[in-house]
């Protein structure tokens, strides 16, 4: 759905646009309009937590003001508004993944993407992560979690598509 | 503040950033930079002082008018006097020949035997012209050996305008020799530089990755490694004219014992503002092209 990967074969619709025919200049754009969480976190080492989050802001062409007001309410808004000047090195597991939410919601996107999002974390941290999607689902924005935690995904009581061996096995499973 | 200006600022701190964390490489690509400008800057520095020399002797030309022996002096007089109306003549000198012996000698100290030894003096009488300063003493030198053309009592006329344009070509020749030259080891350079920045690049390339997942356009992520490409070569530009200036007054010290020779022909006057600021933009220009070359083999961390 980043267009990180070509399809062998059919189409890739994000938003109603079809992202495998998306011309090479137009996949930022794509990707500035997705939130993405990934299991390790992805965080740039050398930046603070605030910097990594306005870093989305930067691209975006935010002014520095307001880059700096929006990237510590989303800091705020997944409770690490006490951790803005640390680098992630400092930070825990748990903590990294709530700035890599943060940054994925900085910019408000219609999706947001989450890669094995709690795959690093302990169950309950795996929980706490998830009740932050919920948040983040309950104002507006779709969230796509792909996991394999069959335990987390029957515990979350959202709608659940199956993949199996590449394939949709049950496209309408709900837990 | 416009997205330019904000990107610029980006780009700006971000390669200050980079130099905080990883200093070695950063250091690296900019001692490259100033050793190959500092070489360039030696080379301007000579060909200026060489250049501005030659002017010089150029702008001062004498013109020698050596009589035959045994002249009668009323001819020499009407010699001296056609010659001192030629317009941009500052002064006629007399030299005869008890005189042009003692110049002899004190040139030559070596071969002051010589005419001893031949029994006679056979060095001729002149009338040394010294011309007006400028650019127009060519035109004089000319003028005054058309004065003197046909005349009985002249020998010989001589004076080095025809050497001097075949030094001023040379030197020519050796600045443009150089260019090229230098042109094809800047090239080298531009690869080796990019081969240290390439080593920054791929020191970021997770970073580099996260960039583009987050949607930041080809030259938002490619701009810091250029500005800091840049930044290196100003720098580098910079401290090769600061060693430039260092070399040429520690070299000036150790040949102060030797006023007017070798050392202050080719190294007496600092180097000029022009070849200055060239050695400053090239290395600009050198450290951009480099990390240019850098990023560009680096597209392959684009996905």
């Amino acid at each position: 759905m980043l267009r990180r990967e070509l399809p062998t074969e059919g189409q890739i619709l994000v938003n109603g646009r079809n992202v495998v025919s998306l011309p090479s200049w137009k996949i930022p754009e794509l990707r500035r309009s997705i939130g993405v969480v990934f299991q390790d976190f992805k965080l740039i080492r050398r930046k603070s937590a605030l910097e990594n989050v306005a870093y989305v802001l930067n691209v975006a062409g935010v002014s520095r003001g307001e880059q700096k007001r929006r990237s510590y309410l989303a800091l705020k808004g997944v409770g690490l508004q006490h951790r803005l000047n640390v680098t992630p090195d400092v930070l825990s597991g748990g903590e990294q993944q709530r700035v890599a939410i943060a940054r994925a919601v900085v910019n408000e996107p219609e999706l947001l993407l989450a890669d094995e999002p709690t795959g690093n974390l302990d169950p309950d941290l795996a929980v706490e992560i998830m009740r932050l999607f919920r948040e983040i689902n309950a104002r507006g924005t779709t969230v796509v979690v792909a996991t394999h935690d069959r335990d987390l995904i029957r515990r979350m009581q959202r709608r659940t598509i199956v993949l199996e061996h590449g394939r949709v096995s049950d496209p309408s499973a709900t837990a | 503040m416009s997205p330019v200006i904000a990107h610029l600022r980006y780009f700006v701190s971000d390669a200050l950033d980079e130099w905080r964390h990883s200093p070695g490489p950063n250091v690296l690509a900019t001692a490259t930079l100033a050793a190959v400008m500092f070489v360039a800057g030696l080379n301007f520095l000579i060909l200026a002082n060489l250049k501005a020399h030659v002017g010089r002797w150029k702008n001062d030309l004498r013109v020698s008018v050596y009589l035959v022996d045994g002249a009668r002096a009323s001819d020499v007089d009407a010699l001296y006097a056609k010659v001192a109306a030629v317009s941009g003549v500052a002064r006629v000198e007399r030299v005869d020949k008890d005189e042009a012996l003692r110049r002899f000698r004190a040139s030559f100290k070596d071969l002051a035997d010589v005419p001893s030894e031949l029994g006679t003096n056979p060095l001729p009488a002149s009338l040394e012209v010294v011309l007006d300063s400028g650019p127009e003493a060519r035109d004089t030198a000319q003028a005054v050996g058309e004065a003197v053309a046909g005349a009985t009592v002249v020998e010989e006329t001589r004076y080095d305008q025809a050497f001097l344009d075949r030094i001023d070509s040379l030197l020519d020749i050796a600045r443009w020799g150089g260019a090229s030259l230098g042109l094809v080891v800047l090239t080298a350079v531009a690869f080796v530089v990019s081969g240290v920045l390439r080593l920054t690049v791929y020191a970021r390339r997770d970073e580099i990755d996260i960039m583009h997942l987050v949607g930041a356009p080809p030259m938002l992520v490619r701009g810091p490694f250029l500005v800091a490409g840049a930044a290196q070569g100003l720098m580098g530009g910079l401290l090769a004219l600061l060693l430039v200036e260092t070399a040429r007054r520690a070299a000036r010290g150790y040949a102060g014992a030797i006023p007017g020779g070798l050392f202050d022909l080719a190294a007496g006057s600092p180097l000029p503002l022009g070849p200055s600021c060239f050695v400053v933009f090239v290395g600009a220009a050198l450290g951009f092209v480099s990390a240019w070359f850098a990023v560009r083999e680096a597209r392959d961390l684009e996905r």
